[in-house]
């Protein structure tokens, strides 16, 4: 389907022009893009107006021409990419943390359980508490980072939530705590970081929000 | 350019270029550790030498190089074959994210062929580890004896070693195999085949 200019293409970005509340009874005239149809909405961005058929193609008040604009800048191209990348690594850190988290539990129980044979060796459940303690502080830096990841890449393909996609992204960072996740948390964080303020990515994010 | 692409579409793509990332460095480091243990044994032997303490610590070590070499060629044939299909599956993701129709074809083949790798390469990492216990549980029994250490206690983090060790590798395999048929079924949906060349 081709789609004709609109008044979006001289908008600046990420701004609502100076048009009236999108409600039917102050539309008046056609349909911008159908001539032959009335106007029933105006687009909350462009103050295009539209027909039933073009409303039912918004997004949050925004029409189509608008959304593909926007979607067609910069950056913003790479959201999608980003958000399917993010929830793959926070899956995986989920993963992590569930396995440290059990792993963690069944070592500290079968060390709690030794009859030491050393007079000077420390309690066996003094060592379990402390190999214990250790694994889960260790699966709670994979386990955060990890919900948090999921949610703001799911929420990332419908350009929602952007402070919980930066925030997401900074929380990466705790996977220190397991080493082996930290690098690619910081890749992630580097690239989520430099799309996700992007201007044209927070103006896109705006239409949305 | 047209950059947008279906979302199941980059799913397919990250999935492949992820696992077959991952699968390449796993391939290339098990040749290369296995390349070098013998020259480290060697090393380690040569340190040891006039220091009969030493020496006798090597000697689980060097019982459990013996039993891993007997596995020495399936276990490169199995990483030969790691490599490759790693390899395809980030080929046929790279040519799938270019809209590529032999993209989907390459990423689907590949797929198939880790799966079986990775079948294979799990199995014989379970049996060698089966092989190689006796000479395992001498080492640890040999590190209680070490001043400051207790047997027990080495026996035990060593039993439960062993055991998170085999559970790991059969939940690790289950969740390749997982997303191995996620990425087939991402990139034979028909929107991904809709949107290629």
């Amino acid at each position: 389907m081709t789609i004709e200019p609109s008044p979006a293409e001289s908008a600046p970005v990420g701004t609502a022009p100076e048009a009236g509340p999108p409600t039917s009874d102050r539309v008046r005239g056609q349909c911008a893009r159908h001539p032959e149809r009335p106007a029933k909405v105006q687009c909350s961005r462009c103050g295009d107006n539209l027909c039933d058929g073009c409303a039912a193609e918004r997004v949050e008040g925004v029409c189509k021409s608008c959304l593909e604009l926007l979607s067609n800048r910069g950056k913003v191209w790479q959201v999608q990419w980003l958000a399917v990348v993010t929830m793959v690594h926070g899956g995986l850190l989920l993963l992590w943390a569930i396995g440290l988290v059990v792993s963690g539990l069944y070592l500290g129980v079968a060390m709690g359980g030794v009859e030491t044979t050393q007079p000077d060796a420390p309690p066996p459940e003094f060592m379990a508490g402390v190999f214990g303690g250790a694994t889960l502080f260790m699966a709670f830096g994979q386990l955060v980072p990890g919900v948090l990841q999921l949610a703001a890449g799911w929420y990332m393909l419908s350009f929602r939530y952007r402070p919980l996609a930066i925030v997401a992204f900074l929380a990466g960072l705790l996977s220190i705590t397991g080493c082996y996740c930290l690098p690619t948390s910081i890749l992630l964080a580097i690239w989520g970081l430099i799309v996700i303020f992007d201007r044209d990515v927070g103006a896109r994010f705006a239409a949305s929000a | 350019m047209d950059k947008k692409r279906p979302v199941i579409l980059i799913v397919a793509v990250v999935l492949g270029i992820m696992l077959g990332g991952l699968g390449v460095i796993t391939g290339c480091m098990g040749v290369f550790s296995s390349a070098i243990q013998s020259s480290m044994m060697g090393f380690q032997e040569q340190m040891a030498q006039g220091n009969p303490a030493l020496q006798a610590q090597l000697e689980p070590q060097r019982a459990m190089l013996e039993a891993q070499a007997s596995f020495q060629i399936p276990m490169l044939v199995g990483q030969f074959f790691n490599v490759i299909a790693s390899l395809l599956l980030v080929v046929g993701a790279a040519m799938l994210a270019a809209l590529k129709r032999s993209g989907a074809m390459i990423l689907i083949g590949a797929a198939v062929m880790c799966a079986l790798v990775d079948l294979f390469n799990t199995a014989l990492g379970l049996y060698m580890q089966s092989a190689m216990q006796p000479a395992l549980e001498a080492s640890m029994a040999q590190m209680g004896q070490m001043p400051g250490q207790d047997p027990a206690m080495m026996g035990a983090v060593m039993q439960a070693s062993t055991t998170i060790g085999l559970v790991m590798a059969i939940l690790m395999l289950c969740v390749k195999l997982a997303v191995y048929a996620v990425d087939i079924w991402a990139a034979r949906d028909a929107t991904v085949q809709q949107s290629l060349s």
